[in-house]
């Protein structure tokens, strides 16, 4: 039996092998989408079945015996002991957001081969490890935050650097999403009329659960889930209908601030009212379309028509400017490692866990199936025809603005596309253009659409699989910005709070307005003028936020190291210390980068500069001036928020460096603050 | 036939009961339950909830804090 067991995991590691050898070495035809599918999952499998298994046992050394927060706490609310497959559906949940979409998609103008290998090699190397070690170090301690585990194990400074990150990630992160939004839904009235409906719909499915049936979570997604496909298909007849057509139409500089109104409104409304059923909706949206775009994949079999390598890996790429390194894995992001997951693992999930070995499963196991989901997305982007990809992703600036144009500079790139081509597939996905649409999601939606078109109802059902993709996204773009928004409000109040003691309390209206408006001016800024950026803001902003995020995961991952020190596992401190090192390198050269490049698509102050020196010389027209003072100011502004961003890095590095060596040296005792062991009451099989 | 019925029903009522833990609809069976495991314990005397009470103390909870990723 022994012996068999040997030979499958010998068949899933050649297997394994295979699919990677064919992704990174062929180059001769077309490759076929399964060999993604085969390297991830077999990938997957040994490093679930083997890395994650020596980390369990070797190195977080988890007892089964030792009773959980959710044991000893239970109070049925906040401490809830759960079934590990359940709370690995929760988990998935709550960590699976628009970023895995996103990042690959626009990391895929390198062409398919490094994205793809990062998403495989740093989720199990990284993002997994992460999830996992945060999570147990977070059920040791009662489930603490990471800003928590910060300050107590490293030093009060790495606890107030964790905040500050979280707070800067969270201003960023919201603009940046309502940016890919305000692309995707820009001059189209069928994307539009089918989100805003989703609001009447979210607010029914409030008033039924909070009025009429209390907690039936199911019975009112069930009602909303079946309203909003009605509603998707009701958007064509919307955008057919010219009077209606108009309504529905948003420049986007006006849907920048109709989503920064509705985020001022939804943050300081109850919670039960739109955040809440709006949250449910998108979950179940969210599962229902990843699920679908997998059996799709694997049905269809997409031909990858992207090149292993394009020849933007130089950095001269029209999504965003920057060479693969570093600027592959910022842009990736929480496909392989999002330090945003660190405050999952360490928020209700360790509330939650019935025993310690189930943190493998829950932490490891869904973060292998956040990275799959980011794998697919980079399938949907490089099904597509490179010059299509460029078309739509690429500002105006750089390809201008007219088909023809565009046609003939992606040309010139080597990437054929005739005008005729983006026509016939705007027209054939009900849009009056998909020309310069960048951000990611309408380029992704296009190739679900490809996918899902392929496998039911055939090209005359492109429009309505197109418009259900765009859907999924802004629905669930839609609640991290409502939920974002709302946490970011409690995080300013409670800074408020140490300025004066009204503005600080949770129930005190004037003072919820006062820091909503805060909040929401702050992303609402970005936004706004990532929506006036010439090229496009998704050039400056999407890097901005994976500084950010990845600098969370360094973070965290120094934490983690810090607290296995103390554990006295110096032999595996590689496990923990070697993300921690890649991350500090790729933040500090991507960060550097950004600031002080000379290339001014790519350099905050070279771009400011060049653009002063335009006005200097007098070729910026008198009625621009304002505006590009404007781009100016917001230019430095980006290298000031880089900087202070880089800065947080070296500090908590060299902090936590000095209680390193200290701990290393004995010149100082460790001291953890683990809640101590208590034997479980329950049975084994429990 | 009877078995295999009998398997597939126990399946069902079980993915049915999954599927209920984890969007939140058996959340306040659980803490019903969870008050009455401690009932001789340290909440002896608090309040139980009413289903409509949990339901907006749970919003509560969940969306004062970080709740989904990006």
């Amino acid at each position: 039996m022994k012996f068999l067991r040997v030979l499958v995991w010998i068949a899933v590691a050649v297997a394994g092998a295979a699919g990677l050898a064919a992704i990174a070495f062929e180059r001769n035809e077309p490759l076929n989408a399964t060999w993604f599918i085969v390297a991830a999952i077999c990938t997957y499998l040994i490093a679930y079945r083997f890395y994650s298994s020596f980390i369990a046992a070797k190195v977080l050394a988890l007892d089964a015996t030792r009773a959980t927060p959710a044991e000893r706490l239970d109070d049925g609310r906040d401490f809830v002991p759960t079934n590990k497959w359940v709370l690995l559906g929760h988990h998935f949940a709550a960590i699976a957001g628009p970023g895995p979409l996103v990042g690959p998609t626009l990391a895929a103008q390198f062409g398919y081969l490094p994205g793809t290998l990062w998403l495989i090699v740093g989720a199990v190397l990284g993002g997994c490890v992460q999830d996992f070690v945060i999570l147990l170090c977070s059920i040791r301690r009662d489930g603490k935050s990471l800003g928590q585990m910060a300050r107590e194990e490293v030093s009060r400074r790495g606890g107030f650097i964790a905040q500050l990150a979280v707070l800067a990630i969270m201003v960023i992160l919201l603009a940046v999403v309502g940016l890919v939004l305000v692309n995707a839904l820009k001059a189209s009235p069928w994307g539009m009329f089918t989100l805003a409906m989703t609001i009447p719909i979210a607010l029914l499915m409030g008033l039924y659960l909070r009025f009429w049936r209390p907690g039936r979570v199911l019975e009112a997604s069930a009602i909303g889930v079946t309203l909003i496909l009605l509603d998707v298909f009701a958007g064509q007849w919307v955008a057919n209908a010219p009077t209606w057509a108009r309504v529905f139409s948003f420049s986007a500089p006006a849907l920048a601030i109709a989503i920064i109104i509705y985020g001022f409104a939804a943050s300081s409304l109850p919670v039960w009212m739109l955040l809440a059923p709006r949250d449910y909706l998108s979950a179940f949206i969210k599962a229902g379309a990843v699920w679908a775009m997998a059996v799709g994949i694997v049905i269809v079999r997409p031909v990858v028509q992207m090149p292993a390598l394009s020849r933007f890996a130089d950095g001269t790429g029209p999504v965003f400017a920057g060479k693969i390194f570093p600027f592959c894995f910022i842009t990736i992001a929480c496909g392989a490692v999002s330090g945003f997951h660190a405050l999952i693992s360490s928020g209700t999930t360790p509330k939650m866990i019935m025993r310690e070995t189930n943190a493998r499963l829950v932490g490891y196991g869904a973060m292998l199936m956040e990275s799959f989901v980011g794998v697919m997305a980079m399938i949907a982007a490089c099904a597509l025809s490179p010059g299509v990809y460029f078309a739509m992703n690429s500002p105006p600036a750089i390809v201008g603005s007219t088909v023809e144009s565009a046609a003939r500079t992606i040309s010139n790139w080597g990437y054929a596309v005739a005008p005729q081509t983006m026509t016939d597939l705007a027209h054939m996905v009900g849009e009056q253009t998909l020309l310069n649409r960048t951000g990611g999601a309408p380029s992704l939606a296009v190739g679900m659409a490809q996918i899902f078109s392929h496998t039911i109802g055939g090209a005359h059902l492109m429009a309505l699989w197109y418009h259900f993709a765009i859907m999924f996204e802004a629905l669930f773009i839609l609640t991290v910005l409502d939920a974002g928004t709302r946490v970011g409000r409690f995080m300013v109040q409670d800074l408020l709070g140490h300025v004066s003691k009204p503005l600080g309390r949770a129930g005190w209206y004037p003072g919820i307005l006062f820091s909503s408006l805060l909040i929401t001016g702050a992303w609402g800024y970005f936004l706004y003028w990532g929506v006036m950026d010439p090229l496009g803001g998704i050039n400056s902003l999407w890097p901005l936020f994976g500084i950010a995020n990845q600098l969370l995961a360094a973070v965290a991952f120094v934490v983690a190291t810090t607290i296995l020190l103390k554990m006295g596992k110096q032999r595996y401190l590689w496990v923990t210390l070697g993300p921690a090192a890649a991350l500090v390198a790729v933040t500090m050269t991507a960060s550097c980068e950004k600031i002080f490049s000379a290339d001014t698509r790519l350099g905050f102050l070279a771009a400011a500069n060049q653009m002063a020196a335009h006005i200097a010389s007098g070729t910026v027209p008198a009625a621009q001036v304002a505006e590009t003072s404007r781009l100016i100011f917001n230019q430095r502004l980006d290298a000031v928020v880089t900087a202070t961003l880089a800065l947080m890095v070296l500090v908590l590095v060299v902090e936590a460096s000095y209680e390193w060596i200290r701990i290393w040296t004995s010149s100082k005792a460790p001291v953890m603050h683990e809640a101590p062991y208590v034997r479980t009451q329950w049975a084994e099989g429990d | 036939m009877n078995e295999i019925m009998n398997r597939a029903r126990r399946a069902a009522v079980t993915a049915w009961q999954a599927m209920r833990e984890i969007v939140g609809d058996a959340a306040y069976e659980n803490y019903l339950r969870s008050v009455r495991r401690s009932a001789a314990g340290r909440r002896e005397n608090c309040a139980v909830l009413s289903e409509r009470e949990f339901y907006l103390d749970s919003l509560k909870r969940r969306y004062s804090r970080i709740s989904r990723c990006c």
